[in-house]
């Protein structure tokens, strides 16, 4: 007998493997030790490490009749959307949209903030991506995972390993990529602006749960393509407006949540072999995801500073809001407050900034929607 | 540059175009229902 047929997985073991082992013990130390959104990372992490050992249980294996888990659970959750889109309802029962009605004109961040997405995408066809593979690169600017996923799924399948990687990797960045493009790109001045904001402005209930419905309607007959992404966050946010369904909304926010997030992120990993991943591509998506992230922020800040040449002196708005017009909240509202008070520890930022974090949650799932829309008529 | 690049141009500029359309008729919508049942109203 063969050491290769007596221990096959230790036979079969390349360096390849071993680097992916290493990737997933990098994401587990990172959940633990940084804290940098453990929820995904470590199940991305330990998965990495069950998808790259040779041989696998938890994958097919070629001789075998069993399936894989990983793989049973990839086809029943990743491939359908169903993992993703069931994230959506849970973020839905978790946004609040009412400061969005004590400002609405912050929406605009969220359309501004997603620049990134399409330079990158120019970027990325530029070093040799393909149109559909390029557009799934730049998504990573939506700092969305969800959507980051749908998008990558369905026009990059074979790409949908390093884009989660990093979408969800740099979304637990935002504290360190944010501020020195935030810093780079604004004065001193600016950023001690103070925002009047009508804090105290309530918001009829009707009106919130009319929102959502709204929403939805007009998404869906304006771009059908975005109705999946959009109708589940706003099913989510009904659920927890409608003031009927409380039971509902906790359960949408905490146990599915937290249920599909551990399904959803050891999935994942189930696309980190090392075959697909250890490629020079994974190393350029890493590059081109930062640089999606630099150039949202960009984006959000640099539209600010040209509405503030048309704004009214008790309007113009705090150029450092504009960079919450990514997804990743309330990460990104709390660095801009953080910032503003470093800057003046009497300036509070924190409502508009959320207000604007709100938009860009809505603004990310528009832009994928859009995506998947586009990609294909011009592919 | 590459037949792709120009067809990711032609979708940047369609795709900023139309979240920005979006964002502004999500605006108007706010407006609009914030308008239509405020708050006041229905405290009474």
């Amino acid at each position: 007998m063969e050491f290769s047929e007596l221990m096959p997985a230790i036979a079969g073991m390349t360096w390849k493997h071993l680097v992916m082992i290493g990737v997933g013990f990098t994401l587990i130390y990172l959940a633990i030790k940084k804290q940098y959104e453990p929820t995904l990372l470590l199940p991305m992490g330990f998965g990495a490490i069950l998808a790259n050992i040779p041989y696998s249980a938890v994958l097919t294996q070629e001789d075998s009749v069993i399936r894989g888990a990983l793989d049973v659970f990839f086809d029943a959750g990743i491939a359908t959307e169903v993992f993703p889109l069931l994230i959506f309802i849970a973020i839905g029962a978790m946004i609040d949209f009412s400061p969005l009605f004590q400002r609405p004109i912050l929406l605009l961040f969220g359309a501004a903030a997603q620049f990134g997405i399409f330079i990158t995408m120019i970027l990325a066809t530029l070093v040799g991506f393909t149109l559909p593979e390029a557009a799934s690169i730049g998504i990573i600017g939506a700092a969305d995972g969800p959507t980051s996923i749908i998008v990558a799924n369905m026009l990059a399948p074979s790409l949908l390993g390093p884009i989660s990687v990093a979408a969800y990797s740099y979304m637990a960045l935002v504290p360190i990529i944010q501020p020195p493009v935030i810093k780079a790109l604004t004065s001193k001045k600016e950023r001690l602006m103070r925002m009047s904001s009508d804090t105290n402005k309530k918001v009829s209930k009707t009106a919130l749960i009319m929102f959502p419905i709204l929403v939805t309607i007009l998404a869906g007959l304006i771009a059908p393509s975005s109705l999946a992404l959009i109708g589940f966050l706003m099913f989510g946010n009904l659920i927890r407006e409608c003031g009927v369904l409380n039971s509902l909304s906790k359960t949408a926010q905490n146990e599915l949540a937290n249920l599909v997030t551990i399904l959803l992120g050891i999935t994942i990993a189930s696309t980190m072999q090392a075959e697909q991943f250890v490629r020079w591509d994974t190393i350029l998506i890493l590059g081109l995801g930062i640089f999606a992230f630099v150039f949202d922020t960009a984006g959000g800040v640099l539209f600010a500073k040209l509405m503030n040449l048309f704004l009214p002196e008790d309007k113009k708005v705090n150029p450092m809001v504009g960079a919450c017009g990514i997804s990743a909240f309330p990460m990104s509202a709390r660095v801009i407050h953080s910032m503003g008070q470093k800057e003046d520890p009497h300036n509070f930022l924190l409502m508009p900034a959320i207000s604007t974090n709100v938009g860009g949650q809505i603004g990310s799932v528009i832009v994928g929607g859009l995506i998947l829309l586009l990609v294909p008529l011009f592919a | 540059m590459n037949e792709a690049t120009i067809l990711a141009l032609q979708i940047s500029g369609i795709g900023l175009a139309g979240v920005f359309l979006f964002m502004t008729i999500f605006y108007f919508v706010i407006i609009g229902i914030d308008k239509l049942f405020p708050h006041e109203e229905e405290e009474k």
